[in-house]
């Protein structure tokens, strides 16, 4: 695996911002343990099968990271905010399907998102907004 | 002068440090305060909770509630809008790239004939209420359908969805408001403090 490919890895992971879900299987002394779905994303993933070979351990954390996001690849749209991979270190999501929604951005989808919701609004611009509201209890 | 210059422009440094400061502190409001809701206290229904998946599906629910998307013709408005935008972005392949989707994932998020007919029907049946496979597709510019699936579960063990299986097999998701709720008043207290200056 080239640098580039685990550079990006690493700020993909390092971009997440959700809380680890870091259920660490086997022990830091021996290999960690896989179960056999996740052999299969890992034989299906051209990263994580080079990098299982020098470091199972991150191959480990890298899956406990997915599984805290999400486990479909097909589907996997969840992307880090913020996340900033380098235009030429980002990981082929061909080659690594499981991997890809660890590298993508998506503040342009959020705005998106707000805008479609605000054109759909009854009468736009005539309606008054319901704003639903639970003010602070401290 | 310049010393005059330098205190205004130290002035609107602070002033955005205030600003990026109160927009942390919403952000890690929301968090708090849909955790204290929780009636479930489990920390695997919480972790999932405090995914940032979590603040974009309340923000869902919060804008469904808040741009008053109430009737059969506004849930069947909102999907044209949406199909009409997936079309758009299906010949966008550089905006495609950016989003982070492809067309394969867009077309299955797509309302089809039958499934405009479903979420059209569910909606006048039980106003509110969306299949959950509906529900992902309006959410595919923002998660993953088990993303979706994943936060539902976990909204509904906290008590803020309802979530059943319907006779025909698919699982019907409803709010009960509270998401909406603490979101809201977490953006409005953001508004409030951004005003108060701090």
């Amino acid at each position: 695996m080239s640098r580039k490919h685990l550079a990006a890895l690493v700020i993909a992971l390092a971009a997440l911002s959700e809380p680890a879900v870091a259920e660490l299987r086997g022990s830091p002394e021996g290999p960690p343990v896989f179960t056999a779905a996740e052999v299969a994303v890992i034989t299906r993933n051209a990263v994580l099968s080079a990098l299982i070979q020098d470091n199972p351990w991150a191959v480990r954390r890298v899956l406990d990271a997915l599984a805290a996001v999400s486990t479909t690849p097909s589907n996997g749209s969840k992307r880090a905010v913020g996340s900033a991979a380098p235009a030429d270190a980002t990981i082929d999501p061909l080659a690594n399907p499981d991997l890809d929604q660890l590298q993508r951005v998506s503040p342009e989808a959020l705005l998106d998102l707000f805008r479609l919701l605000k054109e759909a609004q009854p009468g736009s611009g005539g309606a008054k907004p319901q704003t639903p509201v639970k003010p602070a209890s401290r | 002068m310049k010393r005059c210059k330098n205190r205004t422009e130290r002035d609107e440094i602070e002033a955005d440090l205030a600003l990026l400061e109160s927009l942390r502190w919403s952000k890690k409001e929301f968090f708090d305060r849909i955790c204290q809701e929780s009636k479930s206290q489990d920390e695997k229904v919480l972790s999932v909770l405090r995914l940032e998946p979590a603040y974009q599906f309340a923000e869902f629910y919060y804008l469904l509630r808040a741009r008053r998307i109430e009737t059969e013709d506004d849930i069947q408005r909102l999907a044209d809008i949406h199909n009409k935008y997936i079309v758009d972005l299906t010949k966008d392949p550089k905006k495609m790239a950016r989003l982070g989707l492809n067309s394969e994932r867009l077309l299955d998020a797509m309302f089809a004939a039958d499934t405009m007919r479903r979420l059209a029907q569910i909606w006048r049946d039980r106003p509110g209420t969306l299949d959950q496979s509906n529900l992902a597709r309006l959410l595919v510019l923002v998660m993953s359908t088990e993303t979706c699936r994943k936060v539902a579960v976990a909204c509904a063990k906290a008590g803020f969805l309802q979530r059943e299986e319907s006779p025909y097999g698919m699982m019907l998701v409803c709010s009960n408001g509270v998401l909406e709720q603490v979101f809201g008043g977490c953006i409005r207290d953001l508004r409030h403090r951004i005003h108060k200056g701090g």
